[in-house]
């Protein structure tokens, strides 16, 4: 009795001193079965046997000429194997066959981009010698390695923030403010699940997400490996000005959200959303409030106002530290 | 009279023999066009959906009759189960299980087998260009075939019949 009590103390005390952490990654509810079918077959159980907890798994790196690597929880581990456990170039290619399923013409654009999404929204990096053409990257000559990171989607993440972020019944506009690695994707995907849920501080919302690089729906053949809500709209590897455009024009949005950006272009479009009497969700690369106030292309937000909340992540022990919330006039309110 | 009777049953097996022959060339020539179209719905699915090989085949298989859709259902399943063997392997081992039966000529299903190595790699259109030399040859070799079809038959049923009279004149 007394014991439990301590813990439920001691968890809304955690919840309410400014500084969240979220709770282990989970991966439960991935299907990591999708993962394990497009290593190579050689390394398979091996891999499999050495991992004890699969539910902390977080990378798998494949480099020709390496060992193996992964990670659990932040450590890293080697793969160890009675054989040679050196990674050669044709097991990198059979990963690669195994992921596009045997067809590297159907994922010609996300090779431009320098990763495949696969079944589960698992998202495999890629990287080797390129060939160039005028516009930028046009495919890959050798492809030597490989890093295979698992989704993970942390609901309930955006528990001690959305408290925060909405006022009778209506969502603020919101910039997240992040360093690169700091959870500000996963955080705006628990946020959109919520607000298109509807949760304990607002009626669920039509969401419009542009999801120009596939992280927040993690989209495997249309469809949506991740869970962004039941009133949530999608449009994947789309670009963001082009998209804002076309769901405020077709979908009628209660909501629009977008991932990192960061073009003139995007932030005009972003302002043209938010006139039309769009609620926005946004992130931004970071490290604080006054740095992203500072620069030049977003002076037209805090001048006129026009985001009503800002919540602003940090490096820590742990992703997804908060380091606070902020209002329309820079106040820290948590 | 019996013997009238044995002889005009020889050459009478040996007409059906001649026409059955025939007849073969005839099922030769249609099964080749079928392979032609299935081939064309191929090069359609992969040019305008783009969409992995595993569900190209899989659509096409519900659509094509035996043994294609066995090959193509065979492949797919194959492919999604990622348990070894690159594209080549398992197009060409798919051919060699599946399409023996189908009166493809040998060196139709070899043309065939090799195609499995143009396919899959990551440019469409180089993908695209074998997938129509491969078309352009097969239609000239269905071309060819249908060109001598007539004298072939007329051929086999002819050596049919004079084969019958032949056997039926030694044994009389």
């Amino acid at each position: 009795m007394i014991p439990a009590l301590f813990l439920c103390i001691f968890s809304s005390v955690s919840q309410y001193n400014g500084v969240k952490r979220w709770t282990k990654v989970n991966n439960k509810t991935n299907n990591l079965e999708s993962i394990w079918k497009i290593l190579p077959l050689r390394i398979r159980d091996p891999l499999s046997a050495q991992i004890s907890d699969k539910d902390v798994l977080q990378e798998i790196r494949l480099r020709a000429g390496q060992k193996v690597l992964f990670y659990c929880d932040g450590q890293e581990h080697t793969l160890k194997t009675k054989e040679n456990c050196m990674i050669t170039p044709e097991e990198v290619q059979e990963t690669i066959q195994y992921a596009t399923g045997y067809s590297l013409y159907a994922y010609e654009q996300e090779l431009k981009q320098g990763y495949i999404t696969i079944e589960g929204g698992h998202r495999i990096g890629i990287a080797g010698q390129v060939i160039m053409e005028q516009n930028g990257v046009r495919n890959f000559r050798y492809i030597s390695s490989v890093n295979i990171r698992v989704a993970h989607q942390v609901r309930g993440c955006a528990d001690a923030v959305m408290p925060y972020l909405t006022s009778q019944g209506n969502v603020y506009s919101t910039l997240i403010i992040a360093p690169p690695g700091c959870g500000k994707t996963t955080l705006l995907r628990d946020m959109i699940r919520q607000i298109a849920n509807g949760c304990d501080h607002l009626k669920g919302k039509t969401v419009g997400v542009v999801d120009e690089r596939s992280e927040l729906g993690g989209c495997y053949l249309g469809i949506r490996q991740n869970d962004l809500g039941v009133r949530t709209d999608l449009l994947d590897a789309c670009p963001k000005t082009d998209g804002m455009l076309m769901l405020i024009r077709s979908m009628g949005p209660e909501v629009i959200a977008v991932d990192e950006i960061g073009s003139a272009e995007e932030v005009g479009i972003l302002r043209y959303a938010m006139h039309c009497g769009c609620r926005t969700l946004a992130t931004v690369h970071g490290e604080s409030y006054q740095e992203i106030r500072d620069k030049p292309l977003f002076e037209d937000f805090f001048r006129m106002q026009l985001f009503e909340r800002y919540v602003v992540l940090c490096r820590g022990e742990r992703i997804g530290q908060l380091e606070g919330v902020y209002d329309h006039q820079g106040t820290k309110i948590c | 009279m019996l013997k009238l009777t044995g002889g005009f049953l020889i050459i009478l097996a040996g007409s059906l023999l001649g026409g059955c022959l025939a007849w073969e060339q005839d099922r030769i020539c249609q099964e080749m066009r079928y392979l032609q179209g299935l081939m064309l719905r191929l090069r359609g699915e992969l040019w305008y959906s783009r969409t992995m090989l595993p569900d190209i085949f899989r659509r096409l298989a519900r659509e094509v009759k035996e043994p294609y859709d066995r090959w193509l259902s065979e492949m797919a399943d194959r492919m999604c189960r990622k348990d070894g063997g690159n594209l080549v392997e398992i197009w060409s081992q798919g051919v060699e299980i599946h399409l023996t039966e189908n009166m493809i000529p040998e060196k139709e299903r070899q043309r065939l087998m090799e195609l499995g190595s143009f396919l899959g790699h990551a440019d469409i259109e180089m993908q695209i260009r074998y997938l129509d030399r491969y078309l352009e040859e097969f239609a000239d070799a269905i071309k060819e075939r249908q060109s001598m079809l007539g004298e072939k038959k007329k051929l086999y049923r002819s050596l049919g019949v004079i084969g019958g009279i032949l056997i039926a004149v030694m044994l009389i």
